[in-house]
This record gives C-alpha cells, structure tokens and sequence, in this order.
C-alpha cells in the first residue's frame, strides 16, 4: 500500500460515481442537489454497474482496456446518458443550495456506519491477497487484462472459471492503471468502495419511505454479520454480486408498490452487471425475475410487458459474453448434473435443501437477518401488504430453491459448509444482501398501514 | 435547525473521532529484526536459513549455489518482514540441525537454525 495507490483508486472511484450521476440524470434526474446528494451511492452503483458491462464488452469485441479507453468509455457513457437525459426533459435544479435533513436517530445510526466503514477501511487497505480464488483467478485475470490489454487466449483457458464473465476482473484491472500498478494489496480498497456505494444506495433509496429506526437497524445487522466481517472485502466476485443481486431485487421491490419507470430500468442496469460477474448471477437474476412476475400476477397485463422488456434488456447486456464463450468453444458453466440428471442424483436433494436453509439460518455466517426478514415479511402481510410481501416470500422460497439446486446438480461438491469445498454460503450472501434491503421497505409498509389503520 | 446542525455534527465528530483514536495509539509499526528471527531453541519443525535478502538476484544467487553443493530441497520463501529467505525445511532436532550446520560451514555457508513458524 501507497499513497500513490490509495489516490489513483480514490480517483477510479470518483470516476465511476461521475458517470454514475450521469447515467442516474439518465434514468431519473433530480429535484435538488440535497436529493442528488442521497442517491449518490445510487449513482456510484450505477457506475460500477454500466461501466462494468461495457467493460466485459470492450474486452469481448478485442478492444485493449488501457488508461485512455477507460476514460474514453466513461466520457461515451457520461454524454450519452446525459443526452438521454436532455431528450427526456430532465433539467437541473436551480436552488444552489444543498439541504440534506438529518433527524437525530438517521444520525446516531449514520455516526455507527461510518466509524464502522472507517475501521474495515482500515484493515482493508493493508489485506493480503490469501483468498484461494482471488489469487488463483480473479485476480490473475485482472493482472492479464492490465498486462495483455485484453483477454489473452490461452491464459483465460487455462485459469480455474474460464466460464465467469470477466465484470470484476475488467473493474480490477481498471482499477490497477488507476494506480499505476497491479497492487493487490490496494485493490481491496476497491472492494471496500463497492460496499459503501451498496450501503449508501439503499439508505439513499429508503431513506424518504422508511423511518430510520427501521431502515438502520436491519443494515447494520448486516454489517455486523461474521461473513461480512470476514470476507466482504475479499478481492473475488462474490460480494460484488450479492450487492448487485440485492440493488436489484430492492429495486423491483420498489416499482412492484410504485411503478415509477426509472425503477426497473435501474433493477435491469444492476441484474445486467450481475449476470456478468458471475454465473451464478443468471440463477439469481431469475429468482428476482420470477418473484416479480408471481407477486404482480394480478396485474399481468399492465405489469408483465413491462417485466419482460426489462429481462430483456439485461439478458441483450449479457449476449456479447455468451457468444464469446461459443466462438472460444469455453465451457458454458452449466450443471454437472445436466437437465435430467438430478433424478439420477435424487438422494442429494433432501441434504442439499437442509444445507442451504440451515446456511441461511445459521447464526454464525448471518446472524438472525434471515428469521428478521420472515418476520418483517409477517409484518407487512399482516398489514395487507400483499405485493411487497408476496414479493419477498417468493424471492426468499426461490432462493433457497436456487441454493439447493446448486448443491444437488453439481455433485461433486461436498455437502458442507466448508468454503473450500462448496460455495453455498458465498451464494446465501445474495438474499442476505437482499434481506437487508428489503427489511427496511417491509416493516416501513408494516408501518405505515399500522398508523393509516389507526 | 439546531437539530439539524446537532445530528450533522455528531456524524462529523464519530468520523473525526475514530482516525484521530487510532493514531493516538500510534501508527503501524514494522516488525523488528529479532520479532522476525526465531533462533531455534526446541526440538521440531526447525529450519537451516542460509540468509536474507532485499533483492531476489541475491537471494537466487545463493539458493542456486546451496542446490549445486547439495542442499536439495533449499527454497526461496517471504519471511514475513519485507525480505526473501533461502531456507532448508525438515529439520527434526537440534542435534541434527547442528549437525547440518557444521556441514555447511564446511562448503562456505554460515546457516542459522532457526524456528519455523507456523
């Protein structure tokens, strides 16, 4: 770790926040620069996420990710959502002044959350790279694509996960010419950076519809997670993806109850991203996809044209990858198993289901934020909150769906909880993450309707 | 707005608060050259270090000179403090160690038996 390191990724990151608040005057614009300032973890996501893609696609069309590409592709990025924004009729404010409101209880919480970010900060910027899969892939596909310039052939073959899209690499290797240097060692700052935008987009995206004392709370149950603790700043896709996963699924969560369009354009950007970080974002993707479509079968016609277009959208995004891996004759990352050879492995189902719900359930990787989101889920449909909630339950049964199904169709994973070994509790990170977002909107609609009943 | 100016502080004081903590305790220290050795004083998991470098070239030199008189299974490795080590694992005893020391000395090396860490 340098100073010098320490700049050029603080610079990367202020980069991925400009074009993010540009790709945000794109979707939604803003009312005031207070409102500006909220959404800027919003933005700074956005940034990762829009970036990250056309990254993953520059490198798949052969373009050489140097210093100058990336910049040229922020600055194409940043005019063109600019322009969509103009054309839309999106203006700025014209007050100057910036007034963000802060109550005392969104102040005791915000206060714990920063001295909280400062000290992962700190033991983030001098980690190691001791990860088995950061230094035996991730990161080597990094270092490849900052050397090589591009995907070169024969390394990615060869490397573990030929098959997983190259969204964080790209990023990471980005982040290395901002620094000037492949310093692994600074490179978990970015990861750092990746989970404050996540925190700070759906404080910023509750913030207006959920009481502090119910959107804090459940955020730093996450926080204080020992899987968060542990590992959330480990230089591999996982976290990346469950944060991506969780924007989503919050967003959706949100245009379910609002409809408001730059909503699913937004869920559709960040389940976009997530299919091209890993594979197992397809497997997530579609468990938000179909939660969203089961929870607004009532109003299928109005609401499902909108859904599908929306899939649409961020499966166009993942297309280039997918040709690239049939053009290299890759493997595609399918299941050991196959379709129909489940029913061949029919006995690691039962063990496969009770290794997933007990890793969801288990106290020492979450905590309780899985029982918290049953019972917020409770709180809501007890109140009538049906969309949101059937929305919820639907994520949660289809993920634990998804969670055994990997343990069953890969049989040679192990069943246990030993990283090494099985990725299950990798993956139930994505609802954890997810959990956390939508907690806050259940027990604020729990809320609400309470005071409205009264 | 006295509210408001009063949340806003105690979020500024919390961020300042911490930094300022730690570096009250003072900055991160480098491990010293006696915290990094560890002469061997029991028997098992002892190693013969034929020297540490700053330079991998040096460290290289030396490993390969160690390979030729037949010290077979002498590598490079990190020692934890910023340099390079060239060392020969697998040493079970002291007496053995001392054993192995002398041998070297008598081709031109000055090993040290050192500790293994785990």
């Amino acid at each position: 770790m340098n100073a010098h390191s320490i700049a050029g990724i603080l610079a990367f990151n202020l980069f991925l926040l400009v074009v993010g608040v540009a790709v945000l005057y794109g979707l939604r614009g803003w009312e005031s620069w207070g409102e500006l300032l909220r959404l800027s973890g919003f933005a700074y996501m956005l940034g990762v996420a829009g970036l990250g893609v056309i990254f993953v696609i520059e490198l798949v069309v052969g373009v050489d990710l140097s210093l100058a590409t990336i910049l040229a592709t922020g600055a194409c990025l940043f005019a063109l959502a600019a322009g969509v924004g103009r054309l839309l009729g999106r203006r700025l404010p014209w007050v100057k002044a910036v007034s963000g409101h802060l109550s005392p209880t969104a102040a005791i919480f915000g206060a714990l959350a920063v001295v909280y970010s400062e000290a992962l900060f700190r033991s983030g910027r001098l980690a190691g790279l001791y990860e088995f899969d950061g230094w035996a892939f991730w990161v080597p596909k990094a270092k490849a694509i900052y050397f090589f310039g591009g995907l070169d052939r024969q390394f990615f073959e060869q490397l573990p996960g030929p098959s997983y899209p190259p969204l964080v690499p790209a990023l990471e290797a980005a982040a290395f010419r901002f620094m000037g240097s492949p310093d692994v060692v600074t490179l978990h700052v970015q990861f750092w950076f990746f989970l404050i935008g996540f925190l700070t987009a759906v404080v910023g995206l509750l913030a207006p519809r959920v009481p502090s004392l119910l959107l804090w709370p459940p955020i730093l149950l996450l926080l204080a997670a020992p899987h968060v603790l542990g590992y959330a700043l480990q230089a591999q896709g996982d976290f990346l993806l469950d944060e991506l996963v969780a924007l989503a699924a919050l967003l959706v969560a949100l245009w379910l109850v609002e409809q408001r369009p730059w909503q699913l354009a937004g869920a559709a950007v960040f389940i976009g991203a997530a299919m091209s970080t890993k594979r197992e974002g397809y497997m997530l993707a579609s468990c938000v996809a179909a939660a969203a479509f089961l929870a607004s079968w009532h109003h299928a016609r109005i609401l499902w044209p909108r859904l599908l277009l929306a899939c649409a959208a961020a499966v166009a995004l993942t297309v280039p990858w997918r040709v690239f891996l049939v053009v290299r004759d890759l493997s595609r990352g399918g299941a050991e198993a196959g379709g129909v050879g489940l029913f061949a492995h029919a006995d690691r189902a039962w063990p496969s289901f009770r290794l997933a719900v007990s890793s969801v359930f288990d106290y020492h990787i979450w905590l309780i934020v899985a029982p918290l989101l049953l019972l917020a889920i409770a709180a809501a449909a007890s109140t009538g909150a049906w969309r949101l909630s059937g929305y919820a339950l639907f994520l949660f049964v289809l993920a634990i769906v998804a969670f055994t199904w990997v343990t069953w169709a890969f049989p040679s994973l192990p069943i246990t909880k030993n990283a090494a070994l099985n990725p299950i509790v990798r993956l139930t990170g994505s609802l954890a993450f997810a959990a956390t977002a939508l907690i806050p909107l259940l027990l604020g609609a729990a809320w609400r309707r309470g005071q409205e009943m009264q | 707005m006295k509210t408001h100016v009063a949340s806003w502080a105690a979020v500024v004081v919390a961020a300042v608060a911490y930094p300022l903590a730690v570096i009250g305790g003072g900055g991160p220290r480098f491990p010293s050259h006696a915290e990094c050795v560890h002469p061997a004083k029991t028997d098992g998991n002892l190693e013969a270090v034929f020297g540490r470098f700053d330079s991998t070239v040096r460290a290289e030199a030396v490993l390969r000179h160690a390979l030729e008189v037949g010290f077979k299974g002498t590598r490079i490795e990190s020692d934890g403090c910023g340099l390079l080590e060239v060392t020969l694992h697998g040493i079970p005893t002291l007496l053995v160690g001392q054993d192995f020391i002398a041998e070297a000395r008598r081709v031109g090396f000055n090993p040290r038996l050192e500790q293994g860490t785990p």
